[in-house]
């Protein structure tokens, strides 16, 4: 019998909200650039270039800098591995509210 | 980095919820590769005809602004904040795709059917299907 709790597979730096967030906002694009994003999350500047600092650090997104016309632009994107870290983490969360239902559940038929 | 604490159910969900929210309003402004596509397939289908019913006249039309629409609609498209996922694949398997049916398409009809109108038209059809295929794909849940 499998005793780990869901928990146990949350990821460390995803599990902070705005991490999650930008994670999640990123795993439906190919890429997004930092004014995007930033209307997005809703927090300032230095703490989204933090935040995502974080996040490359980590591998799990990647920051592409570029230029749109003679304007230099800076994208983000999910890697692979940021990708895979994701979905890992959304797994946990959805088993850990399956796993609330679960025990209503069996408690409610239990008392009945 | 120390593992998590445990969230609640309660805060598992809402963490879902907000999750689920972000990724679609980014995914709502990356939604332009679509109307890229049917801009392609259109002016692909267009320069195809043109190339094999126009005469002369079509082919130089043709040479002198189907490059120029290609280089304007990629400036364009970089320009783009934000792009939905697949949306750049998409682009360039179909102009790749595109580029090998254009050029067997062309050579085809310009040695087998030249001026044939139930060649050039059907065929534009199917040289233009590699830009509209990527619009009828099923969306990601």
């Amino acid at each position: 019998m499998n005793t780990n709790h869901p928990h146990q597979n949350l990821h460390p730096l995803i599990h902070a909200p705005l991490r999650l967030t930008i994670m999640s906002a990123l795993a439906g694009v190919d890429s997004a650039d930092f004014a995007a994003l930033r209307e997005i999350v809703q927090i300032t500047q230095p703490n989204l270039s933090k935040q995502l600092a974080t996040l490359e650090a980590a591998g799990y997104i990647e920051i592409i800098k570029g230029k749109a016309g003679r304007r230099p632009r800076t994208w983000a994107a999910l890697t692979p591995t940021g990708r895979t870290a994701l979905n890992q983490h959304i797994q946990a969360l959805h088993e850990i509210t399956a796993l609330a239902k679960t025990t209503i559940e069996s408690s409610d038929a239990a008392r009945q | 980095m120390n593992e998590p604490s445990a969230p609640t159910p309660e805060e598992a969900h809402w963490a879902l919820v907000e999750a689920g929210a972000a990724r679609e309003l980014l995914a709502a402004r990356g939604r332009w590769p679509q109307r890229y596509l049917l801009a392609y397939a259109s002016g692909a289908a267009i320069t195809f005809i043109a190339v094999g019913l126009g005469g002369p006249i079509g082919i130089v039309v043709t040479a002198a602004v189907w490059p120029i629409s290609v280089v304007v609609m990629q400036r364009a498209s970089h320009k783009r904040p934000v792009t939905e996922l697949g949306g750049r694949r998409a682009i360039t398997v179909g102009a790749a795709v595109w580029a090998a049916l254009y050029i067997c398409g062309l050579l085809l009809g310009y040695f087998a059917f030249r001026g044939n109108p139930w060649y050039w038209i059907p065929a534009s059809l199917v040289v233009a299907g590699p830009f509209a295929l990527p619009l009828f794909r099923k969306k990601r849940p």
